[in-house]
């Protein structure tokens, strides 16, 4: 049997709300899932497991006419739903009882089910999240029954949502663990347990490749592939300064590492870091780098070129020093104690006298 | 320093005016009005520059005030002077379209760079606001201003620094206060603010949407349930009428059969009325019981549509249509045969002929009833069948149900049916037999066989009735409850389509409740991105504030000290100029007050020579601690008015012999020029006028 493991897709998310390009991956969210039921339909894909948060909140009775008509149009591609812990089912929930098309298969219950599909021999486990929080290791005493193969659809992983004790897991005798829950792809060392990641990244700290897993199960055997698919991504850019560098070099030099990286990674939305040193004497605006194209943050991680302690030696008893000395006295922590001392020091820098 | 020459090319009413001043004391006499202040003025422009004011204050400032009349385009003047044992000429142009300023030392005839364009970028510590409250006292000016207090805390600090900042605390302070305005700027705050009022509304919303929706419970299921009760009911209630009928019909037929007898004997009239009688209650009840199943029919097939079922197809409809119209085919023909016979006995016993009624037994069979409960069985059962996954489970099972009973009564009562024609043939027969016996009895027996014959059939008509009373009080009965069931239905029906409508909005509600939930969950999201940049934001706050609090406490440590050096040399000072040993407070303001042996009062409450004195010894201790060794000038301007003979003694005396350094003294009356040269003391004198 040919399946698609695909999961955290949460349509619906508007991912860097505010940005000009938030609209444009909110859309995304959506066409990139529907193009991978439309590559399932074409390649002729036997099941399609979605392990959980298929949408990033409650779904609107709308949302689910629109997405039940590109299901259908997938047929007879099957497909496997469990809700999690983002669009888990509650009272007011339209996943209940909503009219699905013949080859969706929604497990809604909360208690652990099993669908057997005989034509494939291959039995599918799993159960949906009926609240936003699971304390309890469900998946501890799941227990696959006959010969057919078993796969177990599941989300979770953390002290919040379903624990996961992997040993007793890997154990249980499932041929295939399909999980859903942490947006980075993972693949247990024998190839029977998987975190597929997000579909697409969701948030800035959705950072490297992201897609589904594709694989094939024959008896009691699993092959499976990493698919990168996603059409947007995250990238982290250092951009090393020193002191001696004046503002606007540091904006052509990230300027000039954007447009590589951008070569690289397609849909590329960057995070800035500022690293290296600076003195009192280094103006610039960090909001300016926002403008220089698609930059949803900037971090200022540059260290002041002040060495402290060889300015108190040399100022010991005048009024630096004396500064110098209250700062280090202060009851706080060593952050903050940086940052006071660059304040002030920098103060009586700014508007002090070379002699 | 001392200032060698002034030379006022243009400047005010001065034109070409060239001042020569000694190394030491200076007397600069001029009456009111012959420029002392001008002069006065020259030397801090030269020094610092002429700053205009901006708007309606360029009126009255400096440099309109000290525009030459004649010619004011040309506003300029040389300042020469000797610093550090060189000389320099200062020359500057005022003339606002052409300001320049140049130095140059003469003694190396060397340009000298001015960065800042004030003698403060040669001599360290000159600035307009040391000089201003030091060693330049304007005319009635002898206060210190205010900022200068810790403009001096700053330089005092700055005198203890080995380092090569020079600083200021005061400046510090300020651009602490600049950085945290800037960040309390931002807009993060106010939007925050929107975010939870818009959180709080959104919330409001949602719980006034959950209230609606929990208030209107779903009873869609359980209304159609109880509908597919109630058409069972009312089928099994039509099944049990026809059955009734069925029973009903033959008895009246037999009552009729008996009834003819009698008429032959008793007279016909009276059993023709009775039989139309008879004939029209059974062709309405027909009708009525007809056209009763044939709506119940249609409203059942109307009631049968839980969500996502069917409606019975065109052609089962057709297919009822036909057979109710053949049913009532059959009925008229039926009734028009039957009346025609009965019209036909009639005749014949008119005629004296007993009327033998041949005519078929053609009535409405219980038969027909019962196919009719078989065939609307298997048509329940086949939609049942077909329409079974979109059943919910009670509607599915009520139709299984009374699919199940229609076909045990449609069996039911064919069989019985059947059975009663069987009755019928075998009674029909016998009276014929009887009929035939009678007429051969008749004949020949004359009236007692009559008689015995009438005799017997009465009491067969008697229970004949009896039976059809009771099956009619049956039939009574049984259309009651099914008048009653079928107002139910009614009843049932209109709350189910309330039912839907109210499900409708049910779900127009719950999409927009979702809605509303989405969209807290967003507002949320928002809100905590901006809750924690406003943290961070409060944190460099605090910094901020931290170091702004340090720098203060700084400040008035180094006072404690500064302060202290201040007062010992203004103290010295004072003794000096009075020769007296009056005790008084410089505070960090430079505000002082003086001990009366009593308490400390402020020096405001002294006379104003006293006042002049203390300004004076304060301005010169604090010079002595800015300027260090290195001498600056002293320009007083008329600062003598308020001292008497001796105070003015004692002071000029002080400043000739015990302060070293340049004064310039100007004067507009000749009581200092008296005064020194009684006291022998050297000094340079310039006349204005």
């Amino acid at each position: 049997m040919k399946f698609y493991h695909v999961a955290d897709v949460h349509l619906g998310a508007v991912p860097d709300r505010g940005m000009p390009w938030s609209t444009m991956r909110e859309k995304d969210m959506f066409e990139s899932f529907y193009r991978l039921l439309a590559q399932a339909h074409r390649e002729r894909i036997d099941a399609v497991l979605i392990c959980g948060d298929l949408f990033h909140r409650q779904p609107l009775k709308k949302e689910l006419k629109e997405l039940a008509y590109y299901f259908e149009k997938a047929a007879p591609v099957k497909i496997f739903i469990i809700a999690g812990n983002h669009d888990y089912i509650s009272a007011e929930s339209n996943y209940v009882n909503f009219p699905w098309s013949s080859n969706v298969i929604f497990i809604a219950s909360g208690e652990c089910r099993r669908i057997v599909w005989k034509e494939q021999q291959v039995c599918i486990y799993g159960f949906s999240y009926h609240s936003r929080e699971i304390t309890e290791p469900l998946y501890d005493h799941l227990t696959p029954r006959d010969a057919s193969a078993h796969i177990l659809m599941a989300h979770g992983g953390d002290e919040k949502h379903i624990p996961i004790h992997w040993e007793t897991l890997a154990r249980a005798g499932f041929d295939y663990v399909a999980l859903g829950h942490i947006h980075k792809p993972w693949l247990s060392a024998d190839g029977r347990m998987a975190y597929c990641g997000a579909l697409e990244p969701v948030d800035k700290n959705d950072e490297g490749p992201h897609g589904f897993i594709e694989g094939e199960i024959c008896g009691h055997q699993v092959r499976t592939r990493f698919v990168p698919w996603a059409k947007w991504s995250y990238v982290n850019l250092e951009v090393e300064t020193v002191p001696s560098m004046p503002w606007g070099a540091i904006k052509d030099q990230t300027s000039k590492l954007m447009s590589q990286a951008q070569h690289k990674n397609g849909e590329a939305i960057y995070k800035i870091m500022l690293k290296g040193s600076k003195d009192a004497q280094t103006a610039g605006e960090l909001q300016e780098l926002y403008t220089l194209g698609r930059v949803v943050s900037v971090t200022d991680a540059r260290t002041y070129d002040f060495d402290f302690d060889s300015l108190y030696e040399a100022n010991r008893g005048n009024l630096l020093g004396r500064y110098i000395e209250k700062v280090r006295a202060l009851d706080v922590d060593e952050e903050t104690r940086k940052k006071i001392l660059y304040y002030g020091f920098n103060a009586l820098y700014q508007t002090g006298e070379q002699p | 320093m001392i200032i060698k020459e002034l030379n006022l090319i243009h400047f005010g009413k001065f034109h070409h005016f060239c001042i020569e001043l000694g190394p030491h004391m200076n007397l600069i006499f001029g009456p009111n009005e012959a420029g002392k202040s001008t002069v006065y003025a020259f030397i801090y422009a030269m020094l610092f520059g002429m700053r205009r004011a901006r708007g309606r204050a360029a009126a009255n400032d400096m440099y309109t005030r000290y525009q030459p009349w004649d010619a004011p385009g040309s506003y300029e003047g040389t300042m020469t002077f000797e610093y550090a044992h060189q000389t320099y000429r200062l020359y500057r142009n005022f003339y606002k379209e052409d300001v320049r300023a140049s130095l140059i030392c003469l003694d190396t005839q060397k340009q000298v760079p001015l960065p800042h364009g004030v003698i403060g970028d040669l001599i360290p510590g000159l600035t307009e606001e040391n000089y201003k409250n030091t060693v330049g006292v304007a005319q009635a000016h002898s206060e210190t201003d205010a900022a200068f207090a810790r403009s001096l805390q700053s330089q005092a600090a700055n005198m203890a620094m080995t380092g090569s900042q020079n600083l200021h605390l005061g400046r510090a302070l300020d651009y602490l206060k600049k950085e945290r305005r800037s960040l309390k700027e931002t807009k993060t705050s106010a939007s925050a603010q929107q975010c939870r009022e818009r959180l709080s509304e959104l919330i409001q919303t949602r719980d006034k949407l959950k209230a609606t929706l929990k208030k209107s419970p779903s009873g869609e299921a359980e209304l159609t349930a109880q509908l597919a009760k109630l058409d069972l009911a009312l089928g099994q209630c039509s099944v049990e009428l026809g059955m009734i009928l069925g029973e009903l019909r033959p008895m009246q037929e037999r009552l009729e059969q008996e009834y003819k007898a009698q008429a032959h004997e008793t007279g016909a009239r009276e059993g023709r009325v009775y039989e139309t009688q008879e004939r029209k209650v059974r062709t309405h009840e027909e009708q009525a019981h007809e056209a009763q199943e044939g709506k119940a029919r249609a409203r059942e097939e109307q009631a049968y549509e839980p969500q996502g079922r069917k409606a019975r197809t065109h052609e089962e409809r057709a297919h009822e249509a036909q057979e109710g119209k053949a049913r009532a085919r059959e009925e008229q023909a039926y009734e028009t045969r039957g009346r025609k016979a009965r019209t036909h006995e009639a005749q014949m016993r008119v005629h004296g002929k007993r009327a033998f009624s041949d005519e078929p037994e053609r009535r409405r069979p219980v038969i027909v009833l019962g196919f009719t409960a078989a065939v609307l069985g298997v048509i329940l059962g086949i939609f049942a069948l077909t329409h079974w996954e979109k059943l919910s489970g009670p509607a599915a099972a009520a139709i299984f149900a009374g699919c199940i009973v229609l076909l045990i009564f449609g069996i039911t009562g064919c069989i019985f049916d059947f059975a009663g024609r069987r009755g019928r043939g075998v009674e029909s027969g016998s009276k014929t037999t009887h009929h035939a016996a009678d007429d051969t009895t008749d004949d020949k027996n004359g009236d007692t066989t009559d008689d015995t014959a009438g005799a017997g059939n009465t009491s067969q008509t008697q229970q004949l009735l009896q039976r059809i009373d009771v099956l009619k009080a049956r039939q009574a009965g049984k259309l009651e409850q099914r008048q009653q069931l079928e107002q139910k239905k009614q009843e049932l029906t209109a709350r189910l389509a309330r039912c839907r409508q109210t499900q409708a909005h049910q779900a127009s509600v719950l999409e927009q409740y979702n809605e509303t939930v989405n969209m807290i969950e967003d507002c949320q999201e928002m809100l905590d991105q901006m809750t924690a940049q406003l943290q961070e934001q409060q944190w460099e706050l605090t910094c901020i504030d931290q170091a702004s609090q340090l720098i203060e406490t700084l400040a008035g440590e180094i006072h404690e000290h500064f302060g202290g050096r201040l007062w010992e040399a203004s103290a010295r000072l004072m003794q000096e100029l009075t020769g007296q040993d009056r005790s008084f407070k410089v505070q960090p303001d430079l505000k002082i007050l003086v001990d009366n042996s009593r308490t400390l009062i402020p020096l405001e409450r002294l006379s104003r020579a006293a006042m002049e004195q203390f300004y004076l010894a304060v301005r010169l201790g604090a010079a002595s601690l800015l300027f260090g060794d290195e001498a600056m000038p002293l320009v007083l301007d008329d600062t003598f008015a308020y001292y008497d003979d001796e105070r003015l003694k004692t002071l000029l005396s002080w400043l000739a012999e015990r302060r070293p350094g340049q004064l310039l003294l100007f004067c507009c009356q000749h009581r200092e020029e008296t005064l020194l040269d009684h006291m022998n003391i050297d000094y340079n004198y310039v006349n204005l006028t």
